[in-house]
């Protein structure tokens, strides 16, 4: 067993794991944060997708014990407070899910492309970059006007402002 | 369960399932896995949980379609049709499962008329056991297998008779109501010419010609497909689904409990996982009495709360569990009004109930719907002999399926050189009759659609010579993903079903159903080759076009 330290959602978690134990078996198991999925077991489909120290990773890829000393935020640390994050207002607005299983996954990858492309994300990029990253969109309703993560329709402060 | 696998009396067992996940109709069943988690409870007087990882997730929930089948269509020199002749190999994979036999039969061998006026079908299913997986009910059961031998068989015959394979499905479409096919099915209501109309138009068919020679000047081959498909949802009714030896009835219940303050929670056997009755059903509620939806609350999915339900599955939501609300709302109606009536001093006849408000028509005599429910629980003023509260439940039992259908076009561009096809339209256009919420219906009709591209192109079980499952994970298993699929044109029609009292039809399938034939007639028109199967594989594509080039 190894003592890991994680930040998670702004709080300092300790735990004690299996050097085997993943990152997501550690949220869900280990800290209860269930809003993170398990998909597919083998690093395909992309539900388990969370931050780790700001960037995009899938935490059914990553061990707990590399994630050790790092920030980790998960789906249920993205809103505030109340106040849903702005790509999940969205995704609620247009009816971008359908039973949700996948969705905090989506909404997790979504807000990472946006933090990273800012102003210069546009609808190709949204559709074209999944294919190297994840995105079980199978069954799931398009996006009504636009694309599945609703073009440049997620401006809001703070979350790679400048969209329009 | 109690009843069928005696495993815990009925009083004490209680199942509670609430966000589930997607179904697809893989969760409608009962896994033996289920009944051991209880065994080894009572057993051992702890709780038993149980995950099924992905891999077993493939090794055990049941798969679906696969078929094989030979298909004869018969014309006349006028090019209509006089018959069909389908010979059908069903697989049920290794073990019977709840609805593997009645698939591709009463859902599969019922829906051979198509949208066509055919006046002799002969269908021969063989059922047979494998070992493979079981093979049962997934989404559009029976229908979707249904569809592709009715218009991959309507394409190509139009094709080798060198006429339009709109004109030749308008020369052969039903266009009286109601309709008696030669496979049991009596159709109640449809037009498919406002579905074909409307998708052509919104495909643009006109100017496929000039698309298609605009990409063969860029090297790449285009296709046109189209698919008209009719399906039949909300399987009923009870006593026939009895006399074909079903064990239970095909009725859903519901029950509409007013709150003394007004708001209201309806228990529905309609389980929820996906489909958004959380939104509709309280649409449905919110509207009928003219309340903001935030006040009703929809509640589904456990049994100590709601005590019977037929559940989720062959789109039968709207058409049956929100029948089965509305019969509750018309008790509830009925006695709200009786109680205003009394109160006001008016004639039940003159009360209407609109805006939150319950009202002596022509006149400003009023309550307010939350008096009139607090007035229901007091009992301080309600007519002699009324029975105090307000709650009413009732079971609805269709008296036939419903038939929803819709025309699909497809248009792709196929690469000679590597085989790969790309989807670059896809137009749907369906008459589900009334429509409640039209965002949930699109949303519907998206990831059936995604569904039925998916089997279309990507999508195989394949089991070595040893049957050994190799497409086990979603590294060997394709599923369609967002770049796989194009922007879908999607619009509906509307002829209201006569058979329940919203008009509903069920658009929950419909995508699955009517989109793989689309596909694939789409592709073997752009190569110029009618001998493909499904997944069409880039290598399956290359090879066909290869064979007659």
């Amino acid at each position: 067993m190894t003592d890991v330290t994680i930040t998670v959602n702004g709080r300092e978690m300790q735990g004690s794991v299996e050097d085997r134990t993943l990152l997501v078996q550690f949220l869900r198991e280990n800290l209860g944060l269930t809003g993170t999925h398990v998909g597919c077991d083998t690093s395909q489909c992309g539900a388990c997708v969370v931050h780790v120290d700001g960037k995009a990773v899938k935490s059914c890829t990553m061990l707990a014990v590399q994630a050790s000393g790092s920030s980790v935020t998960t789906i249920e640390g993205l809103a505030n407070g109340q106040e849903l994050h702005p790509v999940q207002a969205a995704f609620r607005e247009h009816h971008g899910l359908q039973c949700g299983y996948c969705t905090p996954g989506m909404i997790m990858t979504a807000v990472d492309m946006i933090e990273r492309h800012g102003s210069s994300l546009d609808e190709e990029t949204v559709r074209e970059e999944p294919r190297r990253q994840y995105l079980p969109l199978h069954r799931l309703p398009q996006h009504r006007q636009g694309d599945p993560f609703g073009g440049g329709r997620f401006a809001g402060p703070g979350h790679g402002g400048g969209m329009t | 369960m109690s009843a069928f696998y005696n495993v815990a009396p009925e009083h004490k067992l209680r199942v509670i399932a609430p966000d589930v996940g997607g179904g697809f109709g893989s969760k409608i069943y009962i896994y033996p896995e289920e009944i051991v988690c209880l065994w080894a409870s009572k057993r051992t007087g702890v709780p038993v949980k149980w995950t099924s990882d992905r891999t077993e997730a493939f090794l055990t929930d049941a798969h679906g379609r696969d078929h094989e089948t030979d298909v004869e269509l018969a014309l006349d020199a006028d090019n209509k049709i006089l018959g069909l002749r389908v010979e059908t190999i069903a697989n049920l994979g290794a073990y019977m499962s709840l609805f593997s036999s009645s698939v591709p039969t009463y859902l599969y061998a019922t829906l051979l008329s198509g949208q066509y006026d055919i006046p002799a079908i002969h269908a021969n299913v063989k059922a047979v056991y494998t070992n493979t997986v079981p093979v049962d009910a997934y989404r559009g059961a029976g229908r979707p297998e249904a569809t592709y031998v009715v218009e991959r068989t309507m394409e190509t015959a139009a094709r080798e008779l060198g006429i339009s394979p709109a004109d030749f499905r308008r020369k052969n479409f039903i266009r009286s109501f109601p309709h008696q096919t030669p496979v049991i099915m009596a159709y109640d209501a449809g037009d498919f010419d406002a579905c074909l109309n409307a998708g052509m138009e919104a495909a643009e068919v006109a100017g496929f010609e000039g698309r298609r020679a605009e990409a063969k000047s860029r090297g790449k081959l285009r296709g046109l497909g189209m698919s008209c498909y009719i399906e039949a949802c909300g399987i009923a009714p009870s006593k026939a689904v009895g006399s074909l030896g079903a064990g239970v009835g095909l009725w859903e219940s519901a029950e509409v409990r007013v709150n003394p303050v007004g708001t209201i929670e309806i228990l529905t056997g309609s389980h929820s996982h996906g489909q958004g009755h959380e939104t509709t059903f309280a649409q449905l509620v919110a509207e009928r009495f003219g309340l903001p939806v935030d006040n009703v609350q929809v509640i589904h999915g456990d049994t100590d709360k709601v005590q019977f339900g037929m559940g989720t599955y062959g789109s039968r939501s709207g058409a049956v569990g929100m029948s089965a609300i509305h019969k509750a709302l018309d008790k509830v109606e009925a006695k709200a009004k009786k109680i205003a009536a009394h109160v006001l001093e008016a004639d039940e006849g003159d009360i209407v109930i609109e805006n939150g408000e319950v009202k002596v028509a022509g006149t400003d005599k009023k309550l307010g719907w939350h008096e009139v429910c607090l007035g229901a629980y007091t009992g301080h003023n309600l007519p002699d002999g009324m029975e105090p509260g307000l709650k009413e439940g009732a079971f609805y039992d269709p008296t036939n399926f419903t038939f929803p259908a819709g025309c699909y076009i497809c248009e792709v561009e196929v690469d000679p050189e590597t085989g790969t096809t790309e989807i670059v339209q896809f137009v749907a256009a369906d008459d589900f009759g009334r429509v409640i919420n039209p965002m949930i219906v699109e949303g519907q009709v998206h990831g059936g659609l995604a569904q039925g591209i998916g089997q279309a192109i990507l999508e195989r079980t394949h089991y070595d010579d040893s049957g050994q499952l190799t497409t086990a994970s979603y590294m060997d298993y394709a599923m369609p993903r967002a770049w796989d699929l194009p922007m879908f044109k999607v619009s509906t029609t509307e002829t209201l079903c006569p058979g329940n009292p919203l008009g509903m039809k069920g658009c929950g399938e419909a995508g699955a159903i009517g989109s793989p034939p689309a596909v694939i007639n789409a592709i073997t028109d752009a190569i110029g080759n009618n001998d493909l199967t499904m997944p069409a594989t880039p290598e399956k594509v290359w090879k066909a076009l290869n064979a007659v080039r």
